[in-house]
């Protein structure tokens, strides 16, 4: 990696005040976004993925969610930061797309309105301007007739094209960061390879990073330079994707890579991994994939579960990373 | 050996809880549900225990002692103007009336109407459509102004206003069992049991109802408050149990004119009517916590 | 065709619930036990009236003949005659519509006037105390018999704090507005619990919607994302309350009517009924029915102008 990070993120924690106790969502999660690249965030559902991506630009309601630990954005912390300033950073600075495109545009807006609200905040351009610069966007994210449908309301596009208004939204102010949570997973799996396109080429036109978050590692595949897995509210491997594939250090990881289908391990049988994720409530201490684990050993119960460097810029949290190509 | 796994999370679950086990104060759970069903329960069986409880009788007059305010010798709360008949006495009696009306009211409508809207969801197609039309025209008319119609033609008493009662009120009871009935016949326990070749009326009695009827109940509570306030809104226009029978409404009425020089007259039946409403109320929303807790 | 069809096709689906509102209408007259004619004359009751009325009611024809007899009158806007005040129905009826509509709408506005603030702070402030104290209060209001609440608003307001007439209507546009106050403002208590615990519920679920992510993510500051975003969907539902509840907003306008004399059709009503002037009663609750009817077709028609998502095809 190049330079200065873009972002950096360290000893990310975000926890819950729930009925039940408190919820640690994200507990600990450190990493670093540099300028240009396409970093994956991958994990089941209640891994923290989508927690994380939330809490960098604060998006959680405070109560119940607490956040702490750092995320360096533009020489300041942005974990703590005053509402009045988080919010000159959302949309401007860093922008986020959400998962389900159905239920994430105002049904009673047009179209148009909403994109041109997005520049509306941070840019001095007026309501003309703003409506010009709208449909412009609507062109460049291949929304066919943009002058036409501006004026239309949501319920009148597919589910593709409203994703494609959602990234207009998010493009609007040319922010540095996209955060993408899931930005495919709703959709048609013949529409799901136009959007990524759509974002890889956005990110080369407009310069910007993206961390796009998935279950879904074929996804992360096809679109991320780096990879994080999260696992229990932590992140258990962390490399570029092609070791990641290749190389996997960490059982959950090759359990990931062997529930997909039709992969280089060639098994035709989906191989679910065994068990349930573990209650983010009361987490065990130490590594949380131990119940699950093919590889466990005693050592392992006792064992402080912290991220080891098993590579050349290649994270895992696994006391027995040697052992993992043994069942990769 | 068991080493100590080092937690740096601990803190800070540490600090945030801290600060919340303060609203984890343990509340008992469903307290609406309690403090409902006690507080009908009392009034429910002050009024029933009248002759024993009234040391007065409703109807006597005592002219030579009107308008005594509360705690007065021997009436605790105050005779009327101008008749010097005891309050608690009346209160007590006129409650039987009002209790009825509320009760007896909503007991058959219940069922009435749950049954028809249970019909017409289930079967659907042209029955629902019919029903549903039938539903629509009486839920156009005011119930206040078709049930005084109604008693009005057919004459005061307290029959009729049941009848009047029965005959409009059934009508909310359907278009929500309908409403029910429709989600629950696509669930698969109902498949289920068309698949075993029950026959409908005992798909719609045995395994639809007990499912549907939840919401029926829950409404209910908040239908045997309107039709208190219905039975009293008639007693006070005087279209209602024709006197002398006391009756919450037309108490009220009768202390309107002395509102001033006996304000307790009017004001206590009414304050009758409010507790047995909130009562109620708070009834249906314990029964709305107990039987569908994710709502 | 578009917006003109939509009316249209609505106005076409009133048809059979005017007609179901006017069988029961005309079937009132019919459950006075004994003899209908002499008891609607009563005291009026002359030999000539008596068959002038029972060939008017066709009284001696079958049963749907009398009803056609009935519906024949009805669209030449003939709703019968009242024995007490010795005119048609409909000219005694609209003497007194003024105060009544004015009465309805007058509470309307201030249920909402009312609810809207209160709904919004207790949806935005959750569980807190004011919230717990607005429930409370307003489940509590519920139990209040309109009627009761009427009579204490005057006896504190009026007679003692003279700060508002006791009875009446008013003679012009601001007497309308002091007299009709504390009528309108019972009415609207019973109403604003309602209106207030659905539009807190509206509101909650908005605030949920994944579109207020969207909002917040364009770094909007948060009262443009009420402004634009929550509430303007979240009183979208508030329309169809409206509509709904229109038929127990006139029932309550009645009693209040009663209560504060304020000289409209519910005060008609009552009055008719004391007289047993049954056609009088007859008229007023069919027109009530069809005012209902009316109105919630109007609720349609602008829900369907203000939510995007009502296609008029």
């Amino acid at each position: 990696m190049t330079g200065e990070p873009l972002l950096s993120v360290r000893d990310l924690r975000t926890f819950f005040v729930t009925d039940r106790g408190v919820l640690r969502a994200v507990d600990g999660v450190s990493f670093d976004l540099y300028a240009g690249e396409t970093f994956g965030i991958v994990g089941e559902s209640g891994s923290g993925k989508s927690v994380t991506c939330r809490s960098l630009i604060g998006l959680l309601p405070s109560p119940p969610a607490h956040t702490t630990g750092t995320v360096r954005f533009g020489g300041r912390n942005l974990v703590g930061l005053p509402m009045s300033e988080m919010q000159k950073v959302r949309g401007a600075q860093i922008s986020m797309i959400f998962q389900d495109p159905m239920s994430s545009l105002n049904p009673v807006m047009s179209v148009g309105d909403q994109i041109a609200e997005a520049m509306e905040a941070h840019t001095s351009l007026n309501r003309a301007e703003r409506r010009k610069a709208a449909i412009e966007l609507m062109r460049s994210v291949g929304i066919p007739l943009a002058g036409r449908r501006a004026g239309a309301y949501p319920h009148e596009f597919s589910g593709g094209m409203r994703q494609r208004v959602l990234i207009a939204i998010a493009l609007a102010c040319r922010p540095k960061i996209l955060l993408a949570d899931e930005p495919t997973t709703a959709l048609d799996v013949t529409i799901q390879d136009q959007i990524l396109s759509l974002l890889l080429s956005l990110r080369d036109e407009f310069g910007m990073s993206i961390i796009l978050v998935s279950h879904d590692l074929g996804v992360i595949a096809e679109t991320c330079t780096r990879v994080a897995v999260m696992y229990g509210g932590q992140i258990v491997e962390m490399t570029d994707t092609e070791t990641l594939l290749t190389h996997p250090r960490h059982p959950y990881t090759v359990g990931l890579l062997r529930s997909l289908p039709g992969t280089e391990t060639g098994s035709r049988y989906l191989t679910p991994i065994p068990g349930a994720p573990p209650s983010l409530i009361d987490p065990p201490p130490g590594c949380r994939f131990y119940e699950r684990c093919s590889l466990r050993t005693d050592q392992c119960r006792d064992w402080p579960a912290e991220l080891l460097t098993v590579g050349q810029n290649h994270l895992a949290r696994c006391l027995r990373h040697e052992h993992v190509e043994e069942i990769a | 050996m068991a080493v100590e796994v080092a937690d740096p999370g601990a803190a800070m679950v540490a600090r945030i809880a801290g600060g919340t086990a303060r609203r984890r104060r343990r509340r008992l759970r469903n307290w609406p549900l309690l403090a409902g069903a006690i507080l009908l329960g009392l009034v429910a069986l002050a009024c029933l225990a009248a002759p024993v409880l009234a040391n007065h009788d409703p109807l006597t007059q005592d002219l030579l002692n009107p308008a005594a305010p509360p705690f007065s010798p021997g009436h605790l709360l105050g005779t009327d103007a101008p008749y010097g008949r005891d309050v608690l006495s009346r209160l007590l009696y006129a409650g039987r009336i009002d209790l009825l009306i509320g009760f007896g009211g909503t007991g058959v409508t219940v069922i009435v109407g749950s049954f028809i809207g249970l019909l017409a969801g289930y079967y659907g197609g042209r029955i629902d459509s019919v029903l549903m039309r039938i539903v629509d025209v009486f839920f156009a008319f005011p119930f206040l102004v078709l049930v005084l119609a109604i008693v009005a033609m057919l004459g005061p008493s307290l029959l009729n206003i049941f009848i009047a009662i029965w005959a409009v009120s059934w009508v909310s009871y359907a278009r929500i069992i309908r409403g029910e009935t429709l989600v629950a016949k696509k669930q698969e326990y109902v498949l289920a049991a068309r698949a075993l070749g029950y026959s409908d009326l005992r798909v719609m009695l045995r395994h639809i109802l007990p499912n549907v009827f939840s919401a029926a109940l829950i409404f209910s509570m908040a239908d045997a408050v309107g039709n208190i306030l219905l039975g009293s809104a008639l007693g006070y226009l005087g279209a209602g149990v024709p006197p002398p029978t006391p009756e919450w409404g037309s108490m009220i009425a009768d202390g309107e004119t002395f509102m001033v020089t006996a304000w307790w007259v009017p004001t206590i039946p009414g304050l009758a009517i409010v507790i047995v409403g909130v009562a109620l109320s708070l009834l249906g929303d314990g029964l709305a916590d107990l039987l569908r807790p994710n709502a | 065709m578009g917006r003109f069809g939509f009316v249209g096709r609505r106005l076409v689906q009133m048809v059979p619930v005017a007609i179901g509102i006017t069988i029961i209408a005309f079937f009132l007259i019919h459950l006075i036990p004994g003899d209908p004619v002499v008891v609607i004359l009563g005291s009026h009751y002359t030999t000539a009236g008596a068959a002038h009325l029972r060939a008017a009611l066709g009284l001696d024809k079958p049963l749907w003949t009398q009803y056609l007899y009935f519906m024949g009158n009805l669209l030449h806007g003939n709703l019968g005659d009242s024995i007490y005040y010795e005119q048609p129905v409909l000219n005694v009826v609209l003497d007194r519509v003024e105060a009544t509509l004015w009465l309805v709408v007058y509470a309307a506005l201030l249920a909402a006037l009312i609810a809207v603030p209160l709904a919004i702070y207790a949806a935005l402030h959750r569980d807190g105390v004011v919230d717990q104290i607005i429930r409370g209060t307003f489940m509590v209001t519920l139990a209040m018999p309109s009627f009761w609440v009427g009579i204490i608003f005057i006896l504190v307001l009026s007679v003692s704090l003279h700060l508002f007439p006791v009875t009446g209507f008013g003679d012009n546009l601001v007497d309308h507005l002091w007299h009709l106050f504390l009528p309108a403002l019972t009415i609207a208590l019973g109403f604003t619990a309602v209106l207030i615990r659905s539009l807190r519920n509206s509101i909650l679920t908005v605030l949920r919607a994944d579109y207020v992510d969207t909002a917040r993510a364009k770094g909007l500051p948060w009262r443009l994302i009420m402004r634009r975003h929550v509430l303007r969907n979240a009183l979208l539902s508030t329309v169809t309350i409206f509509g709904v509840n229109i038929a127990f907003l006139i029932g309550s306008t009645v009693i209040v009517e009663n209560v504060f004399a304020v000289g409209g059709v519910g005060q008609l009503l009552v009055s008719a009924i004391q007289q047993r002037d049954y056609a009088v009663v007859q008229g007023i609750t069919l027109l009530f029915a069809l005012f209902v009817v009316a109105i919630n077709l109007l609720v349609d028609v602008i829900y369907a102008v203000l939510d995007p998502r009502v296609s008029y095809d």
